[in-house]
């Protein structure tokens, strides 16, 4: 201020002026020079200072500098663009690959969902396990049946991005084939809008997508661009054969094509074309044969060759088993039980008359396999027609001369073939009218010729009275068991009494017999008694069953007959026979 | 049934200064749904609609652009092929009508296709008002003028429709 001051004092002098003239030079060039000479010196050393320090008075800086700065920014990114956008990358950068990455996985995503409604359900069990094993599904696939297959192809309008037919592998196509044109349009455009044209000057455009899942391959003619979704690992013949096809529609459509005003319905044809991009190559190992599950199907023949034997042999038994109750219509054989033990065996539980045929045979008759069988037989006597017929053929064997007809036996036997028979007839279990039986047989015995002869008859009878009256049936001690010895006795006894009553009745004879029991002195003589007497009852019992009739047997006790010869003692019974002659009716 | 009328398709592109609601627009047509929170696009968002009419089914492949401000200019690439624009204007910001009217005038030159005027967000109040004559003489490039809201879905429905009209008509022509 103080120089402001006197310099307004010295404007007044023109000496001064003069004076200022010659040392500042005119218009203070000398001065303005001398700065001038250090003024970069003098300014860079409180540039910094000076901004700052007027910044901060009325920040009037910041006003100048800001339009300074923007056109010098802006100067350096139109024309140095490159490295701007370097700088700006890693932001921006960052920003735009994640909305890019947005559309890409929508895009991804559709078309995932449109190839995966086209696959067939082969297709979606392989994904399934594709995801199982954690593997991407075109690798799956690859690893499949298919080295690549092309699944859907899609044509588009290239100026509009509209859809304008698509074929896919399995004849249906989704709803969104069209959204997914318009997006790789997009996308397309904006590939192009990021890469440089060509050194030829022609945009560049995608050629491929390649995804974990599936290839897009891109062919784009002049109007329209041909699309193929392949899953697999896609080899280059695809490529030509899109190239080839979108010519071809090129040529055939192409006015339909600069007209395409939205209407698809034109290219509605191009299906043929279309199809021949489906093209598909199937693994060398899937083409001569096709893998089956070898293990599998042995398992199953032999779980179904097990399960038709066991119900085979099952039916069997069963029906052998249904068989096998049928043999209680066999005469002489009573099923108990029968039953089947699993698939192997039956076992049968049957009663069985001895005169009955076998049981085995039976079984062999009905081919039904033995060793199958396991058989509990009991015997017991059957009354039953044929039985009794086998019986009786039986004993008659033994007389050749009869014949057996309508239960009645007719031929001729002697007397004492005739007893034999009647007495083996009449034991047969069962045997009720033995007299008609036998009432047709003529008993032609020379013996009965002689027996008019009086005399030899009487002779018989005595020798037979004389036999009888001298038998004895022996007891064991204080016993009145009959011993198999004592039977024997009986049955000859028995046999001699009936001969003699049938002399008797020749002759006009009454014949009895007395059966005498005895005892030995051991014990009291009362007791000795009744001993002696259940002796002699039992022997007139066995007498008695043995044919003899009742009335003529008369049974008594004597008690003690004391022998002391005799070792045995007197533990017997003896007999005698009363003859009378028969009282005149 | 509609499978028997013939289908159309046509690309519309939705264009506008960014936050004016295009996307709001778009999801209110397609799927009936507002949502308050702002996620500025980037790129492109591709949506398709049917619109039955009487002859004809038009589909429409809804082209939905990032908004275009100065620090995202306007690709003219994402407009080939399309059959008409929607220029959206955001009704409480006088500055996205002036942009909605240089970036239409921007699409004129690429392509001459019809251009439909959306004024939208009208469900919210403003003290500013347009000028009638002064919106009449802006309006007057557009075939259709529509005061919208993509929250309320006031005249969204209408907006298309009308839209799917002209188009047939003019392919009738
Ligand atoms: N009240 C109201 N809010 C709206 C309406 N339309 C959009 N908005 C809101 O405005 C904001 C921007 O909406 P967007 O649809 O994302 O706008 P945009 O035009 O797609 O924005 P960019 O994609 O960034 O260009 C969101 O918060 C919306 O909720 C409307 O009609 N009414
Ligand atoms: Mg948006």
């Amino acid at each position: 201020m103080s120089t402001q001051g006197s310099s307004n004092e010295s404007e007044h002098d023109p000496q001064l002026q003069e004076l200022r003239k010659i040392l500042f030079g005119k218009d203070n060039q000398h001065i303005t020079q001398a700065l001038r000479q250090n003024a970069r010196a003098i300014v860079s050393e409180v540039f910094s200072e000076a901004f700052k320090d007027r910044q901060d008075k009325d920040g009037s800086v910041k006003k100048v500098m800001a339009p300074l700065v923007d056109k010098s920014v802006e100067y350096s990114v139109s024309n140095r663009k490159e490295q701007f956008v370097g700088y700006l990358y890693p932001i921006v950068g960052s920003v735009v690959r994640k909305s890019v990455t947005a559309f890409l996985t929508e895009f991804i995503e559709r078309t995932n969902q449109l190839l995966e409604n086209s696959l067939t359900i082969k297709g979606l069990t392989w994904r399934f396990q594709a995801r199982q094993a954690g593997i991407p599904y075109a690798t799956y696939i690859a690893s499949q049946t298919f080295n690549y297959r092309v699944e859907q192809v899609f044509l588009i309008h290239r100026e509009t991005g509209l859809l304008l037919n698509t074929l896919a592998y399995n004849q249906q196509s989704s709803g969104d084939a069209d959204l997914i044109s318009s997006m790789l349009t997009a996308i397309n455009d904006f590939v192009s809008d990021s890469f440089r044209p060509n050194k030829d000057g022609h945009e560049q455009g995608l050629d491929i997508v390649k995804t974990d899942d599936f290839t897009l391959v891109l062919k784009a003619g002049p109007s329209a661009i041909l699309v193929a979704a392949v899953t697999g690992n896609m080899p280059q013949k695809v490529a030509n054969q899109l190239q080839q096809t979108i010519e071809e529609i090129h040529t055939l459509y192409d006015p339909q094509l600069r007209e395409f005003k939205g209407d698809a319905s034109a290219f509605a044809d191009c299906d043929q074309q279309l199809a021949d991009c489906l093209v598909s190559e199937l693994k060398d190992s899937e083409k001569g044969k096709e893998s089956k599950p070898w293990m599998a199907w042995i398992i199953l023949l032999f779980i179904a060759i097990g399960a038709g034997y066991y119900s085979y042999k099952l039916w069997q038994i069963q029906s052998y088993v249904h068989q096998i109750s049928s043999i209680n219509q066999e005469a002489g054989i009573m099923l108990v039980r029968a039953q089947r033990n699993g698939i192997k065996d039956i076992s049968i539980d049957v009663l069985r008359d001895p005169d009955a045929e076998e049981v085995n045979n039976w079984l062999a008759e009905k081919n039904i396999p033995q060793e199958m069988v396991r058989l509990t037989e009991k015997p017991y006597l059957s009354l039953e027609e044929p039985i009794m017929q086998s019986r009786l053929s039986k004993v008659l064997v033994q007389f050749p001369s009869l014949t057996l007809v309508n239960n009645s036996i007719s031929g001729e036997l002697d007397h004492q073939q005739y007893f034999d028979l009647r007495n083996r007839v009449q034991q047969l279990p069962g045997m009720l009218d033995s007299e008609s039986l036998l009432g047709q047989i003529s008993v032609t015995n020379p013996l009965t010729l002689q027996m008019d002869d009086v005399e030899n008859i009487q002779t018989l009878i005595d020798l037979k009275i004389s036999q009888f009256n001298g038998a004895s049936i022996e007891f064991a001690s204080n016993s009145t068991q009959l011993t198999p010895e004592a039977q024997d006795g009986i049955g000859t006894v028995a046999k001699i009494g009936k001969t003699l009553l049938s002399l008797a009745k020749q002759t006009e004879l009454e014949m009895s017999f007395i059966v005498i029991g005895a005892s030995d002195a051991k014990g009291t003589r009362s007791y000795n008694e009744v001993l002696s007497i259940k002796r002699a009852q039992t022997v007139k019992n066995a007498l008695q069953m043995r044919g003899i009739p009742a009335d003529k047997l008369n049974a008594v006790g004597i008690g003690i007959i004391d022998v002391p010869a005799a070792g045995n003692g007197a533990r017997k019974v003896l007999f005698n026979v009363i003859k009378t002659h028969a009282t005149q009716p | 049934m509609d499978s028997y009328k013939i289908m159309i398709q046509k690309k519309i592109c939705v264009l506008g200064a960014s936050g004016v609601g295009k996307t709001s627009l778009i999801k209110q047509y397609v799927e009936g749904i507002f949502s308050e929170k702002y996620l500025t696009s980037i790129g492109v968002k591709i949506d398709k609609k049917q619109v039955q009419c009487e002859s004809h089914t038009v589909q429409f492949m809804l082209w939905d652009i990032e908004g275009i401000d100065r620090y995202c200019g306007f690709q003219p690439k994402y407009l080939r092929g399309a059959a008409a624009i929607i220029i959206v204007v955001d009704h409480t910001r006088a500055q996205s009508l002036i942009e909605g009217i240089e970036i239409y005038n921007l699409a004129k030159d690429v392509a001459n296709i019809p251009a439909i005027l959306a004024i939208n967000k009208t469900d919210l109040s403003t003290e500013w008002h347009w000028e009638e004559d002064e919106l009449a003489e802006l309006s007057s490039p557009f075939s259709h003028t529509f005061c919208t809201s993509a929250k309320t879905g006031d005249n969204v429905e209408l907006l298309f429709s009308t839209l799917a009209l002209q188009l047939l008509s003019e392919a009738e022509q």
